[in-house]
């Protein structure tokens, strides 16, 4: 036993500040370019563009904003902050997978819905097809608990989804009440999944720090 | 609960991501077992004794 050797030095951890910049620059941008993309609708909307402008919009803004994803996690900062197992890089992949063709299943719906006006089956399968990608993800997350050999990248994802849930469990009951008796305005329903998702990716963080 | 795991990894010159390759986990997993702040599961216990040689009693002693 040599109590006295020191094993050799570690890489201190993302100081929280850096952390909390990464997340205020995304958070920046992501508001600017909804406030360009309103302004834009907005602007098509007043000269009655058509719909082939309207998509065209629609689809420039969704490329920015995977764009936007990709340069952010490609960060440093973030970089250190995601799980560096097999399982993490395959699950990231298999996400973005799903949000081209997320992206593509709702220009198609879209244009199906706001050109051709498509009602009964044909509607329906306009839906489906946007929340297959959807399901993909949720899939995509429990191939993830499958697959992860790493205990404690797991458990910290598994926390982070529970809180995800909670508070989106939470929100819902809450909001639906409110709805219910106090007129609150109605909240789409596929909402949920993107609310769970922010959630989660905010208690990845706070977890992560925690372990380390 | 308590470990041994950075006295262990000093005896033999190991950083935590040559500890991590050993056990098949990342740096920051050894560093969340060893600091204490996640107890390992019964396997990956066995494991970690596996590596250094040793029994587990040896390397986790329960927190007093």
């Amino acid at each position: 036993m040599a109590p006295d050797l020191a094993p050799p030095a570690e890489p201190p951890p993302v100081p929280l500040g850096r952390i909390l910049f990464a997340f205020a620059r995304l958070l920046l941008v992501t508001a600017a370019l909804v406030l360009a993309f309103w302004a834009v609708m907005r602007w098509l909307n007043e000269r009655h563009a058509g719909v082939g402008a309207v998509m065209a919009a629609t689809a420039v803004y969704c490329a920015m904003v995977m764009g936007l994803v990709l340069v952010w996690s490609r960060g440093r900062t973030v970089r250190a902050l995601m799980s560096p197992s097999q399982a993490a890089r395959r699950y990231r992949k298999r996400i973005l997978t799903a949000m081209v063709f997320y992206i593509a299943a709702l220009l198609i719906a879209l244009d199906a819905k706001l050109q051709f006006n498509v009602s009964g089956i044909l509607a329906s399968a306009a839906a489906l097809l946007v929340a297959a990608p959807v399901i993909g993800m949720i899939a995509a997350k429990a191939l993830y608990f499958r697959e992860e050999t790493d205990e404690v990248e797991r458990a910290v994802m598994v926390e982070s989804s529970m809180w995800g849930v909670g508070v989106v469990m939470a929100f819902a009951s809450a909001w639906g009440f409110l709805e219910l008796l106090a007129a609150a305005p109605h909240l789409p329903l596929w909402l949920l999944f993107p609310g769970w998702a922010v959630v989660v990716s905010i208690a990845n963080v706070i977890v992560r720090r925690r372990l380390r | 609960m308590n470990n041994r795991l950075r006295e262990l990894r000093a005896e033999r010159g190991w950083s935590q991501a040559d500890l991590g390759d050993r056990l098949g986990v990342s740096r920051q997993s050894v560093n969340a077992i060893e600091t204490g702040k996640y107890d390992p599961s019964l396997p990956l216990a066995f494991r970690i004794a596996g590596v250094f040689g040793q029994p587990i009693e040896a390397i986790f002693q329960p927190a007093p």
